[in-house]
């Protein structure tokens, strides 16, 4: 009988391993198919089939997830035929979300940022939002600059949730020891970098604070290629305009303030410190940064600290993060799922949402005038903040260019940009061939 | 054949079915399927169009291409054999009959264990231009260091040091190969009178070729598809000074939607190394020594049973830890 016990356990093992290879398919989901199951108990008009709609959410457990999963409750609440189902996407959001859309197991209505709406409505995987608007949401309502970013070729792909610009951030401690006048909004980049002369202190040849730091991923430089009224690619997104006068300048003065008045951190001290850790820890007095960065590491510091619109060059611009949501063109529910998109990015949903502190303005004309509009960037010390000026940098910010090959074009120009960064290449050589490889990306060569 | 030995033998498939399965669901079945992508334009959400050849038609012409087998190659050139002139020199010294030789065996191991991304976010501190350990050390001798990970010039240089770091792991099968030189040859050269030296070169270096043939190819098969160090600490940059092919190849397939093309780049990369190691194969008859081959060495070799008998399987080569 042993050799029957070796052959069943064999065969246990087989079974055990070739459900783990098809599994995927159909995933389990006990908890809400058992809590789904008593649709119509209370017998009131509910319609008797209850419509089951996933929602992809880009994170992990925690606050934000236990914040959504509060707002779905609520829409459950008012809506007993839907039942909001969240997954928790905390890795490589893009890439899940993606794989799953080719697997046929997109969730119904899942968080998108802005960058990627372009490449996942051009390969066909976000269902036209268009023919809803006006009839479960007005487009209107939003916010201009920010709803331009969930469209892509005149057509509505998605819904923005909440919204944070670039702002420039600053140590009041380290202006009032210097004699320094705060930053003004607006201010010209030659204020800026007089204030971070002003500011720098050196110990013989170590830079011991830094006027002023900012990282160097394109949100970081392209307000001040849009301040000088230059652009990365052309309006309809067909061709590079890089290779311009305008963005030479602006690239100019970035790297001079690191490299030429060592006012700044450098591109490679920034690979081990990033600029927002030099600002936490009191080493930069000023810092170019995203507004989120108010109410997350610059929670607890040793020093106050206030926030002011970015420096302005010929025009008043910045750069925005954007988070939404889509509708999954395969969606079985996608008049319930646009219903639900709505309610969620529409005033109910986001004054749930920003009542409940989520760090970002709404995206909402009605609601970025009210005291709500800040509510999630307010410090628990801190009254003084001039928070208004966050809301003010978000009227005039501007979305990423908009290409379905964006990503690629980003890691290109991150790359060839390092080069310049660097100091081995000068300005014009260098956009040169940045410009040569984003036309060629373009032409899909 | 009887009941008995057909009961037998499918209970023997039914336990290795388990890997059987894992073969044809993970690695056989994708390798089929990556093959027929490789002719497609397949930007993962809508479905694959066929366009023959023209994936391979623009990868010939690709300037990122070029690059990136340019850099995989200084790499696979340098690195593979320094580190197999470094783990020998290390398994060498390990060897030796002094006193906590276990403690320093595990000492020397411990790198190649730690996982990829960790390993490479320790390497930028090191690497790091102002405050750097490697250049605080340089900085003791009078020496300026330059600023490594971010300077086009020194950038792979620094990876290729850095490679040197996960020796460990064929180290300790070069350790097994000299433990499994006899000590009667040994004693038999010192009894004729050879010194330390020639007993080295004589004894000693012909008995461990088959375990450097076998780090050879592990180590050449795992120098190409270096991937994690670059994403992690320059993201291929600055310029293209950094761009692996493997990782130009994750690129295309996972941040551009480009599955067809970025088939296409794994295949490319197959035929490379397949070719290699097919020309390394024929070689290894003049350079590989196997010791109960000593007694007929005019007898042509036998090619088959030798990645198994140097042990195949057990050990990694450094850089197939980095993952």
């Amino acid at each position: 009988m042993k050799k029957f016990g070796l052959t069943l356990t064999a065969a246990a093992l087989l079974i055990a391993l070739t459900s783990a290879c098809s599994s995927g398919k159909t995933p389990d989901n006990p908890a809400s198919s058992g809590a789904a199951s008593p649709p119509s108990a209370k017998g009131e008009a509910a319609p008797a089939e209850t419509v089951e709609l996933t929602f992809g959410f880009n994170g992990g457990d925690g606050p934000t997830y236990d914040l959504y999963k509060s707002i779905f409750k609520e829409y459950e609440n008012t809506h007993p035929n839907v039942k909001i189902t969240p997954q928790a996407i905390a890795k490589d959001f893009t890439s899940t979300i993606m794989t799953r859309i080719a697997g046929g197991n997109a969730p119904d209505v899942f968080w998108m940022s802005n960058q990627d709406v372009p490449s996942f409505a051009d390969r066909n995987a976000l269902l036209d939002l268009t023919p809803y608007d006006g009839k479960y949401f007005k487009s209107g309502d939003f916010l201009d600059n920010v709803m331009a970013g969930y469209k892509w070729k005149d057509k509505i792909y998605g819904l923005p949730g909440d919204v944070a610009p670039i702002v420039l951030f600053y140590n009041k401690e380290m202006f009032d020891q210097a004699k320094v006048e705060y930053p003004k909004a607006g201010m010209s980049w030659d204020e800026l970098l007089q204030k971070a002369k002003a500011l720098t202190v050196r110990n013989g040849d170590q830079i011991v604070q830094y006027g002023y730091a900012q990282d160097l991923s394109w949100n970081f430089w392209a307000p001040f290629v849009w301040q000088n009224n230059g652009d990365i690619l052309s309006p309809d997104g067909t061709k590079s305009v890089i290779h311009s006068p305008e963005a030479l300048e602006a690239f100019t003065f970035i790297r001079s303030l690191m490299n030429e008045h060592k006012v700044a951190p450098t591109a490679s001290s920034m690979q081990t410190t990033p600029s927002y850790q030099l600002f936490q820890q009191g080493k930069a007095a000023m810092y170019f940064g995203g507004a989120w960065v108010a109410s997350t590491i610059l929670r607890d510091t040793a020093f106050e600290w206030d926030v002011v619109a970015p420096p302005a060059g010929k025009t008043k611009a910045t750069s925005i993060a954007l988070g939404g949501f889509a509708v999954s063109k395969s969606t079985k529910h996608a008049e319930e799922a646009v219903k639900f998109l709505a309610w969620l990015a529409g005033e109910e949903g986001q004054k749930l949402k920003f009542n409940g502190g989520f760090a970002g303005l709404p995206t909402l004309k009605s609601l970025i005038g009210t005291p709500l509009a800040t509510k999630g960037f307010e410090h628990p010390t801190y009254k003084n903040i001039h928070l208004q000026e966050i809301v003010d940098a978000t009227q005039y910010a501007r979305v990423a260019p908009s290409s379905a090959d964006w990503t690629q074009i980003n890691t290109e120009m991150t790359k060839l940009l390092q080069l310049y960064w660097n100091g081995e290449q000068e300005a014009e050589p260098a956009l040169a061939s940045v410009d040569k490889k984003i036309n060629e990306i373009l032409a899909g060569k | 054949m009887s009941a008995m030995t057909r009961k037998r033998n499918i209970t023997g498939y039914l336990f290795i079915s388990p890997w059987l399965i894992g073969l044809a669901c993970f690695t056989l079945f994708p390798l089929g399927y990556s093959f027929g992508l490789a002719f497609t334009d397949w930007n993962i959400l809508e479905p694959a169009k066929f366009v023959g050849l023209r994936n391979f038609d623009k990868l010939a012409h690709d300037p990122n291409v070029r690059d990136s087998l340019k850099v995989t190659a200084i790499y696979v050139l340098s690195s593979v054999p320094l580190g197999t002139a470094l783990s020998i020199l290390l398994a060498l010294l390990l060897n030796q009959n002094v006193k906590g030789m276990r403690f320093f065996r595990t000492l020397f191991y411990l790198p190649s264990v730690v996982s990829g991304v960790a390993v490479s976010m320790l390497w930028i501190w090191i690497f790091e231009g102002n405050y750097g350990l490697l250049n605080t050390v340089l900085s003791w001798f009078g020496v300026k260091g330059p600023q490594w990970l971010t300077d086009s010039k020194t950038a792979l240089l620094s990876i290729i040091i850095m490679s040197l770091w996960g020796v460990g792991g064929s180290m300790v099968i070069y350790l097994a190969g000299l433990q499994g030189v006899p000590r009667s040859l040994h004693e038999a050269a010192e009894l004729d009178g050879a010194g330390p030296l020639r007993r080295f070169w004589h004894i000693t270096v012909p008995l461990l070729t088959p375990t450097v043939f076998f780090n050879l190819i592990m180590g050449l098969i795992g120098s190409f598809q270096v991937f994690t160090q670059a994403l992690v600490m320059t993201g291929g940059g600055p310029g293209n000074a950094t761009l692996f092919y493997v990782l130009y190849l994750y690129q295309n397939a996972f941040q551009f939607f480009k599955m067809g093309y970025a088939s296409a780049l794994g295949w490319v990369l197959f035929v490379i190394i397949l070719v290699l190691i097919l020309v390394l194969f024929q070689t290894s008859g003049r350079w590989v020594y196997y010791e109960g081959e000593a007694l007929a060495a005019s007898r042509p070799k036998r090619r088959r049973s030798r990645l198994a008998r140097t042990g195949g399987g057990e050990g990694h080569a450094p850089q197939t830890d980095i993952r």
